[in-house]
């Protein structure tokens, strides 16, 4: 009896021993989610006003611009960018405003047209930059980048300007288009 | 002879309950299986949302044995810091899990910021938890993750990052 009694036990032991491990956390395996993000890069300039008119004096050479233009320029680029440049130009050297009178023959040359970016000096569009016409462009602003500005946005004040001194310009209506570019390079 | 009759009907007891008990242990099983293999996310720099492209269907099975008390999903990435890669060499920028949510079955977004009993330190999140009785010792569950990306006052340059967010599913005790 006493044998009997025994042997149960160790059998039980035996069947306690084997559901044991069953004590341990279970863990289910391993299911994955690729997940692929992209940000694609991109570069935009707004303005605000578009539209600046000028009341011309014959001969001098302040004729101010109406309204000073708030150029906002909004990037997100690729690491290897290491610049971003804003370039304003006209895509006619010699006529950069053109007269509207059929008879007036005279138009207003982008280098008498000056620009001054942040309250800076005056300087005329008569560079040749990456886009417009050769001579009739003017870089407003040249920034670095790093990877800590890959991403970023600026604003800055654009005031422009018609010096005609020393320049004869019929009485007439001149009409013409500033263009506002960013590039970022390489 | 008497005695060793009783040690023969002792032992195959013995063995009937060990072939009993043995392949209890043997069957239990936790699997999980996934609606989707890959989720694609378009990114807009600085923006707090950036959905995933698809909802992400996460099915549990489970056969326990009763002294389960607790099943718990997790969701998980083995870097903190980079759950999602940079591609491209020049970027050194990754994308980490904390800026990576998940909604479950439209509720709240949570970044994956919590330590869970798998992956990363602070790269996890437990995203369901069913509690186990005698009544539901066999049973499935099916959850609906929505992941993000959030990006705000995040500077990332564009890129493509890559990575993989692991599921794991444990029963406890």
């Amino acid at each position: 009896m006493f044998r009997h009694t025994l042997l149960r036990c160790v059998a039980l032991l035996f069947v306690l021993a084997a559901a044991a491990p069953a004590h341990a956390q279970l863990n289910s395996s391993e299911s994955t989610v690729t997940l692929t993000a992209v940000l694609p890069e991109s570069l935009t300039v707004t303005l605000l006003p578009n539209t600046v008119s000028f009341t011309l004096a014959s001969g001098s050479a302040t004729n101010a611009g109406s309204a000073t233009v708030s150029a906002t320029t909004s990037w997100t680029l690729a690491a290897t960018r290491t610049n971003v440049s804003l370039y304003g130009y006209f895509s006619s050297a010699p006529a950069a405003l053109v007269h509207t009178l059929a008879s007036n023959t005279v138009d207003i040359p982008s280098s008498r047209v000056e620009v001054s970016v942040n309250g800076g000096a005056n300087a005329a569009f008569d560079q040749t930059v990456a886009f417009g016409a050769a001579s009739a462009g003017r870089q407003l602003f040249s920034q670095a980048l790093t990877v800590l500005t890959s991403t970023g946005a600026r604003t800055d004040t654009v005031a422009l300007n018609i010096n005609l001194s020393g320049y004869a310009l019929p009485a007439d209506t001149y009409t013409g288009t500033l263009r506002i570019r960013a590039q970022s390079t390489p | 002879m008497m005695a060793q009759s009783k040690l023969l009907v002792a032992s195959l007891c013995a063995g009937m309950w060990l072939s009993c008990a043995t392949p209890a242990t043997a069957q239990e099983s936790l699997g999980v299986t996934l609606s989707a293999a890959s989720v694609s996310f378009s990114l807009s720099a600085g923006s707090a949302t950036n959905a995933g492209s698809l909802p992400v269907a996460v099915t549990v099975n489970w056969l326990v044995l009763p002294t389960r008390n607790t099943i718990s999903v997790y969701g998980y990435f083995t870097n903190a810091a980079a759950a999602l890669a940079h591609v491209s060499v020049a970027n050194p920028v990754d994308i980490p899990s904390s800026r990576i949510e998940v909604s479950v079955n439209g509720g709240g977004f949570a970044g994956f910021n919590q330590t869970v009993p798998f992956g990363a330190a602070g790269a996890g999140r437990r995203v369901a938890q069913q509690a186990i009785t005698i009544l539901n010792l066999l049973g499935q569950r099916t959850d609906t993750l929505q992941l993000n990306i959030n990006l705000s006052g995040y500077t990332l340059p564009a890129d493509t990052y890559i990575g993989s967010l692991r599921i794991r599913v444990q029963a406890t005790p």
